[in-house]
């Protein structure tokens, strides 16, 4: 286990080096300097060469990856040109919303699928199975930014139901008020987010159920007079949720895009915002950080779900 | 007494027949083919241009024979839609062929040859696939231009990894079978024997597979666009009609301008999603009795 666990360690740090320099590099591809948004047209364009210089903007491409990384090592991510603060200090600021997002939206559609997917799969070709079915057909094919429209349109506006945008921070009141008041702003947002890991959390806790339901020792424990949710809920379920570990950490790089376009739409102040915003004003070294922070986070994930795989499941061999 | 005759069956008839009696499967064929059909033929039906802009007309809604309305500029949402539909349905199918091309080479040279070049193809697949791909997309996008073929390349670019892992596992288990040795022993080289004889055998899951991601492509275009770094307008596309969703305004007062788009590129997903499943059922004759 321990040889595995640093095996498994030390190949995330090709991974993240190969994933760093193509960031980098794409970063480095777009149009437009540092300056060329902030900058005084009077100022003479010799003083904003040789700034440019001192700051090494015109040394070759491998030189300020390495130094951009030996920087990065030390938790430096550079100053955002755009909000004149230090990047890790605006990401700091902004992480916290993405988390309550992102957080929330995987408790939401854990705790609505696996049920579902259960029940679903128990009752194989029911009415229950089948809107189960095309409810999960519905929520992969939706435009996860178009449902969070239509929930504005129908819900926000029409029914007010919901507040149109915002986290509902800052509106003056404390105590449990402010806590109900920002729920009531979480509502919409969490629940556009979970939509397709919902979707897809719920075929495959199905697909896995329906396998293990399939195994001799489940028709060994039915023929054993065990009762039907024992089964099910003891034997069986202990089983097939073990790929759907894996199905849950895998799915947070499209949490993690999902929510880019859910804070668009909800005008959330949370990473994805502060991204769209970032390459909006040419404000590099803030999008380097960020794209390198989102990467950074998907790979541990990864890393995580491969020990709980190995750690949930004995039958894995680890070397 | 005529005899009765035992008619032959091909694997590809197998899957015909399952797929046919797959309900879901062929509503979303007849579906995506009158989607299809629209938005070839549907533009030249129609009496306005995708351009052209009726300045009377700005924000109209629906009225008479006009279906659904105008947008800010005063052009007609129908034409529009119907061509976003060529567009985006162009996105999708060619940065599939992008990431398929990529997929099955890359996903056949790392399960036949292994070692070393397996080695460096998987740790690459763990690369893309550890990308916020989205935001790589986002950045790509806003580093080479919004256009129409950078918007393919990029979806493409990004969008490989799954064919590739299918692939490659298939053709690992499918190498040490006896077909390849005796085709190597009929002289046949590697080459020969990935073309001729292992990718034929791929082709089913290689199909659910491309099919799967031309929805995801599609998808992935509309999410682009709609942040204004996928295909730029004046083209239009399903997911940059939508840009006009981004001001509360028009949510609240016109429909017409986000809701049809919106609603194209859900019910084109969705056929194509019950296709690929359909399509997986029929070509994968372990997963059903």
């Amino acid at each position: 286990m321990k040889k595995y666990l640093i095996r498994r360690i030390l190949i995330l740090i090709p991974i993240l080096i190969g994933v760093s320099m193509i960031i980098f590099a794409l970063i480095e591809a777009m149009p437009g300097d540092p300056y060329s948004d902030m900058i005084d047209p009077t100022v003479p364009p010799d003083l904003i060469e040789e700034r440019l210089e001192a700051m090494g903007y015109f040394d070759p491409l491998p030189v300020r990856y390495v130094r951009w990384l030996g920087r990065t090592l030390r938790f430096d991510f550079g100053y955002s040109t755009n909000y004149g603060a230090p990047v890790s200090v605006i990401m700091l600021n902004r992480l916290p919303n993405t988390l309550i997002l992102g957080g929330f939206a995987l408790l939401f559609s854990t705790i609505v699928a696996i049920p579902l997917g259960i029940i679903s799969s128990t009752r194989q070709y029911s009415v229950v199975d089948y809107i189960v079915t095309v409810f999960a057909f519905i929520g992969l094919s939706i435009p996860a930014f178009f449902f969070g429209l239509l929930m504005i349109r129908y819900l926000a506006f029409e029914l007010g139901w919901f507040p149109i945008a915002g986290t509902g921070a800052g509106a003056g009141y404390e105590g449990v008020r402010m806590l109900l008041h920002r729920a009531h702003h979480l509502v919409l947002p969490v629940v556009v987010l979970s939509l397709l890991s919902l979707a897809s959390l719920m075929r495959y806790t199905r697909s896995s159920m329906l396998e293990v339901i399939k195994q001799d020792y489940i028709r060994t424990a039915r023929s054993k007079g065990i009762k039907e949710k024992v089964i099910i809920y003891r034997h069986a379920l202990k089983n097939a949720l073990i790929p759907v570990v894996t199905v849950l950490t895998m799915m947070l790089p499209s949490l993690v895009s999902g929510a880019v376009l859910t804070e668009t739409v909800f005008s959330w102040p949370g990473m994805g915002t502060l991204m769209i915003d970032a390459i909006d004003n040419d404000d590099y070294p803030l999008l380097m950080g960020i794209t390198m922070m989102l990467a950074i986070i998907i790979v541990f994930a990864n890393l995580l779900a491969d020990i709980l795989y190995a750690w949930i499941d004995p039958r894995i061999k680890y070397d | 007494m005529k005899k009765n005759e035992v008619e032959g069956l091909s694997p590809w008839k197998i899957a015909k027949r399952r797929f046919v009696k797959n309900k879901l499967a062929v509503l979303g064929l007849i579906l995506l083919g009158v989607i299809t059909l629209g938005a070839v033929f549907g533009p030249m039906l129609t009496p306005y241009e995708a351009h052209e802009q009726q300045m009377m007309m700005r924000n109209q809604g629906p009225q008479g024979d006009n279906l659904l309305g105008f947008d800010s500029t005063g052009r007609d949402i129908l034409t529009r839609v119907l061509h976003g539909g060529r567009v985006s349905l162009a996105v999708g199918i060619v940065a599939t062929s992008v990431a398929t091309i990529i997929g099955v080479v890359l996903g056949s040279i790392a399960g036949f040859y292994g070692g070393i070049r397996d080695g460096v193809i998987m740790r690459l697949v763990d690369i893309v696939m550890s990308f916020p791909f989205f935001i790589i997309a986002a950045v790509a996008s806003a580093a080479f231009g919004p256009t129409v073929f950078n918007t393919m390349l990029i979806i493409g670019l990004i969008n490989w990894t799954l064919i590739a892992r299918v692939v490659r596992a298939e053709i690992l288990s499918l190498k040490e079978q006896e077909f390849v040795e005796a085709s190597r022993a009929l002289g046949l080289d590697n080459l020969e024997i990935i073309r001729i004889h292992l990718i034929p055998n791929v082709m089913a899951p290689i199909i659910v597979y491309s099919t799967l991601t031309i929805a995801s492509a599609i998808l992935i275009e509309a999410g682009l666009s709609f942040i204004g770094l996928g295909v730029s307008p004046p083209t239009p596309t399903w997911g940059n009609m939508l840009e006009a969703a981004r001001s509360l305004t028009t949510i609240q007062n016109y429909w017409w301008q986000w809701i049809p788009p919106g609603l194209m590129i859900f019910f084109t997903v969705l056929s194509i999603n019950f296709v690929g499943d359909g399509l997986r059922d029929a070509l994968d004759p372990k997963l059903k009795e």
